[in-house]
């Protein structure tokens, strides 16, 4: 059957690329190639590396897409995570930095999980860049530095030259904007 | 008594890991509480996706794309390797007459081929052992040479239950490279991977150093190029987590050493 590459949903794509249907691969490859690219980027800080992080990516995409578990979060959300989860690997081989990592999640599992209520992929990312764009620069880069680039928050302070009170009160107040701005779209699945 | 302000607060600095050793405490006794466990939850879903914001910065290189099909394609050809397509609608059909002769004469080249593919197999098998048994012969010179080396010191990683399971850190205190080997560790479902973690003495940072399976007899070698120094750490244990790894633990521990 052919697959309708503008309405099918990502859970969908996915049960496809378990089959090993190239078509639906494509499509998400589509979809998410950007976003892979871009976050690995950010975080590998090289062109090349971020192409190493997106091939790896969607590969294991290919190869284990039947592991997927749609009760425990979003697509978005599994791949954001394999995309950390490789550049942090790269990184590590690569020696470019420490990462930073803080929590013993051991008595935390639960099936909560979230999702966007936008299915239009452009109307998310629409909102996601305007929540953005509604806290301070400054609020954005230690978010960045620390939840993206692995920086400690200690190393953040000292890159952006504030004290470590500064730096806390930002990433506070830039998480409570984004919440304002995000959590009308969000719904528990 | 902190504010639902106050505790929201406190879970956001807990993300990102900027809390003392007592604030940590105190955040995670919050998160008990299912209430905060999904704010929690939300706000790391929220902060994953804000990675949308980054999405148009660059354009993926027109190559990529090619490449990865070009690898999905080559696992693809060796399944279907592994599972011929049934080739039936190509076989010749023998003529009325000489059916039986031809009948025979199969049976004969089939069987020839059946004993063919077998010693095939046999030598493919043997083969796949030697090559085993030289990666394993090369795996133990090269850990037995990294011990001798003086500047190496060594931990031991000991079961939380009452497994038998073992390890051995050996780490090499001035070049920060080390070698794992484990053993006795049950080998886990594709879906899962044994991850190695690094405890800073603080206690604010732990660090992922890989991940890995281990072979059917539940040995395994890993071999880490980038150790922190050992004087600022605490301790090493190894988890069990999802495929592909997690940027924090998230399962149980499998193994611990305490430096």
């Amino acid at each position: 059957m052919a697959l309708n590459q503008n309405t099918i949903s990502d859970v969908d794509l996915l049960a496809n690329i378990a089959s090993k249907d190239k078509t639906a691969f494509g499509i998400l490859y589509e979809r998410y190639s950007q976003l892979v690219y871009n976050l690995g980027n950010k975080i590998v800080k090289d062109h090349d590396y971020a192409g190493e992080v997106l091939q790896s990516v969607f590969v294991q995409i290919w190869n284990k897409a039947d592991t997927y578990n749609n009760t425990k979060g979003a697509v978005s959300t599994w791949i954001i995570n394999i995309t950390r989860n490789k550049s942090i690997d790269i990184l590590r081989k690569t020696k470019k930095q420490k990462l930073n990592v803080d929590l013993d999640l051991d008595n935390l599992e639960s099936d909560t999980a979230y999702d966007f209520t936008l299915s239009e992929r452009s109307e998310r990312r629409e909102v996601i860049m305007k929540a953005m764009e509604s806290i301070s620069p400054e609020q954005r880069k230690i978010i960045e530095l620390i939840y993206f680039e692995g920086y400690t928050h200690k190393e953040a302070s000292e890159i952006l030259n504030i004290p470590l009170g500064t730096a806390k009160t930002r990433v506070h107040l830039g998480i409570a904007k984004l919440r304002d701005k995000l959590s009308p779209f969000m719904i528990e699945i | 008594m902190r504010s639902k302000t106050e505790i929201h607060e406190l879970l956001n600095l807990y993300i990102f890991g900027a809390l003392d050793p007592a604030e940590k405490a105190e955040a995670e006794e919050y998160l008990k509480n299912p209430e905060f466990l999904s704010y929690y939850k939300e706000t790391r879903f929220l902060l994953d996706h804000t990675a949308y914001s980054y999405e148009e910065e660059l354009q993926v290189p027109e190559n990529i794309k090619s490449e990865i099909f070009l690898k999905i394609e080559e696992t693809s050809t060796l399944a279907d390797e592994n599972f011929p397509a049934d080739q039936s609608d190509n076989i010749l059909r023998p003529s009325f007459f000489n059916r039986y002769g031809f009948a025979i004469a199969a049976s004969v080249v089939g069987f020839l081929l059946i004993y063919t593919f077998t010693l095939t197999q046999q030598l493919n098998v043997q083969s796949t052992l030697i090559a085993k048994l030289q990666s394993e012969y090369e795996e133990n010179h090269h850990f037995v040479d990294f011990v001798s080396n003086p500047d190496v010191f060594q931990i031991k990683l000991a079961a939380d239950d009452q497994s038998k399971a073992v390890g051995n850190l050996a780490w090499n205190k001035t070049s920060n490279d080390a070698m794992l080997y484990v053993s006795n560790l049950r080998e886990l479902p594709d879906e899962n991977v044994y991850q190695l973690w690094v405890l800073h003495k603080d206690n604010s940072v732990i660090e992922a150093m890989g991940t890995f399976n281990v072979n059917p007899d539940g040995t395994y070698m890993l071999t880490i190029g980038c150790m922190p120094k050992p004087s600022d750490t605490k301790a090493i244990y190894i988890t069990m987590e999802p495929e592909g790894g997690m940027p924090e633990p998230t399962g149980n521990k499998y193994l611990s050493g305490y430096l």
